[in-house]
């Protein structure tokens, strides 16, 4: 088995809030090191702009194991979706050696739900 | 929920990589060669054993540029002295470390009146190559020209070259995204996003550079046709020009006669209103707002998205939020308005990245009876809502 994946007690968060989970990981080889990113990038008509807002690592030699972690969501920007850009918000685990990648989306926005242009 | 980025190609990197190995190159070998090697053979002559010697050749060569399509003449002063070292007689060509060709003859013809033929000087000879010898050991100004013209190249190339490979820090790199600052800035003046005086520049000087240009164009073509008027088919290339020309002398008058209108002034009662927050807006005019029929405000929420379409960047727009906040008809002057308004708090704040952007702007168009009307934009930062509890969560 080969995974790597993170829990989360949910997936919609408000600004500010802070985002409490937990990276496990089960792989064929030593990682070196475990990596969780939380950021946003946007999408659509324009050139991408992006933003990592967090990021940690474990150094670790371990081919299975677990880390928790928490981080404070900034006041902005907003997960939004309009007509030309929309802006998704990310978090991600891989390990530091190899491809293995794990990514969901989140939204961060004050009604808990993306905001609609 | 997985996902996949899109990736994009820049062939401008591919593009970038070439024209920087070619600066960095050329310069590089430019300053070498016509820059370093004189420096350091001048540096190298003072220790070479002085001699005298006689000019037995000294005038100006005329000759064409070959590298040149205008077939340029290029001038260069030919010294050719005679001297004796340790038994042998040697001629040398060369009178300086550096010596170049140029367009200008006077800089030529003042080498060649410093050593007039048949006059005897001190030559200062290379013992370990006695063939090679100089009059003048010092470093001429255009090997210092040259040099600093070539090292510059050479670090524009770099500079490129590091640009194209992603090298720079990331401290020096601009950040993707500038994030709406939470500070309340209170009681502040709004300012139009064009002045009216940069549009008053602005389009005095681009149309006066354009008629100007094509001014001279028809009197070039006009002199050249002994004076008549140009046939049918320069006139059709001439047109277009004179289209473009004249539309931007009306929108030049408009904006001269625009200068005329009474001026707003609006003061806003937070100057970077929050989501949902209730705002005043106070507008002013200056003397002559009787001349105003009609006036109205609207508050506009816009998205930009810049992109690459080949060679060019484009950018698109569009408007997601507009809404008229006052619209009235005015009758006499008057002295102070006040407006009220709210941004949606369902809505998105001002969000600012390299490539993509949420705006808002107030929108002021104010109907003048026969004159120009006045449209101007002011724009306005919104930040996000206040962190509320739960329980004010709607």
């Amino acid at each position: 088995m080969n995974e790597i994946k993170i829990e989360l007690v949910q997936g919609y968060y408000r600004p500010l809030d802070v985002i409490t989970g937990r990276v496990i990981w089960n792989l064929e080889k030593p990682p070196h090191a475990i990596a969780v990113e939380i950021g946003w990038f946007t999408e659509g008509r324009g050139s991408t702009d992006s933003h990592i807002e967090f990021d940690m690592q474990w150094i670790t030699e371990s081919t299975s194991g677990f880390e928790n972690f928490s981080f404070q969501l900034p006041a902005s920007p907003y997960s939004f979706c309009g007509t030309l850009i929309e802006l998704i918000w990310y978090i991600q685990a891989r390990p530091k050696k190899g491809n293995l990648q794990w990514r969901a989306q989140l939204v961060v926005a004050p009604h808990l739900q993306v905001v609609k242009l | 929920m997985a996902f996949t980025r899109k990736a994009s190609k820049d062939h401008s990197i591919i593009i970038l990589l070439i024209i920087g190995t070619a600066c960095l190159g050329l310069g590089s070998i430019s300053a070498w060669k016509a820059g370093i090697i004189p420096i350091q053979q001048s540096l190298e002559s003072n220790h070479w054993p002085r001699v005298s010697c006689q000019i037995i050749r000294s005038e100006v060569k005329e000759s064409i540029d070959e590298n040149d399509t205008d077939q340029t003449i290029v001038y260069e002063a030919m010294v050719l002295s005679q001297y004796i070292f340790r038994g042998h007689t040697y001629n040398t060509g060369r009178y300086t470390f550096g010596e170049y060709a140029s367009s200008k003859r006077n800089d030529s013809v003042k080498t060649v009146a410093k050593y007039p033929l048949g006059t005897t000087h001190t030559c200062f000879v290379n013992p370990a190559n006695p063939a090679e010898a100089v009059l003048n050991r010092n470093i001429v100004n255009e090997v210092w020209i040259f040099l600093v013209a070539s090292l510059t190249i050479a670090i524009v190339g770099a500079g490129l070259l590091l640009f194209a490979l992603g090298a720079y820090p990331k401290r020096w790199q601009k950040n993707s995204h500038t994030r709406v600052s939470e500070a309340s800035i209170g009681f502040t003046a709004l300012f139009p996003e064009v002045g009216a005086g940069q549009q008053l520049i602005g389009s005095t000087v681009l149309s006066a550079t354009w008629n100007g240009l094509l001014l001279a164009a028809f009197y070039h073509v006009w002199s050249n046709n002994n004076q008549a008027m140009p046939d049918l088919t320069t006139l059709l290339i001439l047109s277009p020009f004179v289209l473009v020309g004249s539309l931007l002398l009306f929108i030049n008058i408009r904006i001269i006669l625009s200068s005329f209108n009474p001026r707003p002034s609006l003061f806003i009662s937070e100057g970077a209103p929050r989501l949902g927050q209730p705002v005043v807006i106070e507008i002013f005019f200056s003397q002559r707002s009787e001349r105003i029929s009609n006036l109205s405000l609207s508050l506009k929420g816009t998205e930009s998205a810049q992109y690459k379409e080949g060679s060019n960047t484009r950018t698109d727009h569009n408007v997601f939020f507009d809404q008229e906040i006052f619209d009235a008809a005015v009758h006499g002057s008057f002295e102070k308005l006040q407006v009220s308004f709210q941004v949606p708090n369902t809505s998105m704040h001002t969000f600012k990245g390299k490539h993509n952007a949420i705006d808002w702007s107030i929108e002021l168009h104010a109907e003048i009876r026969r004159w120009t009307d006045i449209s101007e934009s002011y724009p306005l930062v919104v930040r996000p809502l206040p962190i509320a509890k739960e329980e004010d969560i709607r």
